[in-house]
């Protein structure tokens, strides 16, 4: 019998490499190139945002399928809201997919949504050194974080409303203390 | 005062009311030594391995190769139920994946649910897990009539009721179940038929 260990250590860019950045990445090549040709640009120039837009790309592709992972999404759309606990609970996925988002363009990885039997969604982190499960009920996020660092083990629980879409701040701190370091 | 067996059989409690019923009655997890179901192939020793179902998509991202700790949720929503292995028969752990699809099937919209995988760990390392010296899990035997093998994890009543020491114990089952993880069919084959 073999044991299939949980490879959730792998960075973004390992985790899920779809056949569509490829694509992304050649139109982006294409576009820069033909860009720099047009404008005269030398060669470095295109270099330096080439690899930006293709990480972006690929997390905004990765981004999006989360969103799609959060099922009751499919449910709403299909009904759409009908009591109060639905319009929590469209509260909840549209408070996910603005943080979802908000990761795109940041250091901090794309984490993996999942949906609940309650009211709320879920999004996780998971690392060797860095677990988060962030616990998302309308406009507010609850979370726990363990994070590992020179040997030792730092736990934070706190609950902080996401204003206007973006990541709370003291989350984001951590989330950047660990992923932008 | 009623026995382990009428707490959990004749009690009317069930899921998060049944866990605090016998915390109650039976605390630090006293029941776990004692048969608490009349289909009962005995109680849950420290030696055995127990598996949990994985649902894709509930409880992992097959992509990322990720379990969520949502998996988990039940033990604090309603109780975690697992299978022992000792006991488990195929046609046991085939109906119960059946079980599990179907009732996606049956949610409003339908909701489409594989089961290609189980996570599976030694019950001692599950009782051994502790927050602060006390320990956070108990592993009951609670047999179904169709499916003897079934086991339970419960927890104590101040966890069930602290936000905090909720997501501790999902991050502590977490930790013990996802990494060792098996195919649904590897882990079928190796029963008994």
């Amino acid at each position: 019998m073999s044991t299939k260990a949980a490879t959730a250590h792998r960075p973004i860019t390992e985790q899920a490499r779809p056949v569509l950045s490829e694509s992304l990445r050649a139109a982006a090549e294409g576009f820069l190139s033909a860009t720099s040709r047009a404008r005269n640009w030398s060669c470095t120039y295109a270099a330096l945002p080439l690899s930006a837009i293709h990480r972006s790309s690929e997390k905004a592709i990765e981004a999006q399928r989360q969103i799609e992972r959060v099922q009751s999404l499919n449910a709403l759309c299909s009904f759409g809201p009908q009591t109060t606990e639905d319009e929590e609970r469209v509260e909840s996925i549209a408070s996910s997919v603005a943080l979802l988002s908000s990761f795109i363009t940041s250091p901090i990885p794309i984490p993996v949504a999942s949906s609940g039997t309650d009211l709320g969604t879920t999004l996780f982190f998971g690392d060797d050194d860095f677990y988060g499960d962030l616990e998302i009920k309308g406009k507010s996020v609850e979370y726990f974080l363990k994070i590992k660092r020179n040997g030792a083990e730092n736990e934070v629980f706190d609950t902080e409303e996401i204003k206007n879409g973006f990541v709370p701040p003291r989350l984001l701190s951590c989330l950047f203390a660990h992923y932008a370091r | 005062m009623i026995n382990c067996l009428e707490c959990f059989c004749e009690s009317g409690f069930s899921g998060r009311e049944l866990q605090k019923l016998v915390d109650e009655l039976f605390p630090a997890f006293a029941c776990e030594m004692r048969v608490c179901s009349p289909y009962s192939p005995g109680p849950v020793e420290d030696d055995e391995q127990v598996a949990f179902i994985l649902i894709d998509p509930l409880h992992y991202d097959s992509v990322r190769d990720v379990v969520v700790p949502e998996a988990f949720q039940e033990l604090t929503n309603r109780d975690l139920s697992l299978l022992r292995v000792a006991y488990a028969t195929s046609e046991q752990v085939n109906r119960q994946r059946d079980e599990l699809i179907q009732r996606g099937r049956e949610r409003i919209p339908p909701q489409s649910r594989l089961v290609n995988e189980v996570c599976t760990s030694r019950v001692g390392d599950l009782r051994q897990t502790k927050e602060a010296g006390q320990r956070l899990l108990g592993v009951y035997d609670t047999a179904l009539e169709n499916i003897s093998s079934h086991a339970s994890v419960f927890t104590r009543t101040d966890v069930l009721e602290d936000r905090k020491l909720r997501k501790i114990v999902r991050n502590r089952i977490h930790a013990l179940l996802s990494p060792n993880r098996k195919p649904f069919g590897e882990f079928t084959a190796n029963l008994a038929a």
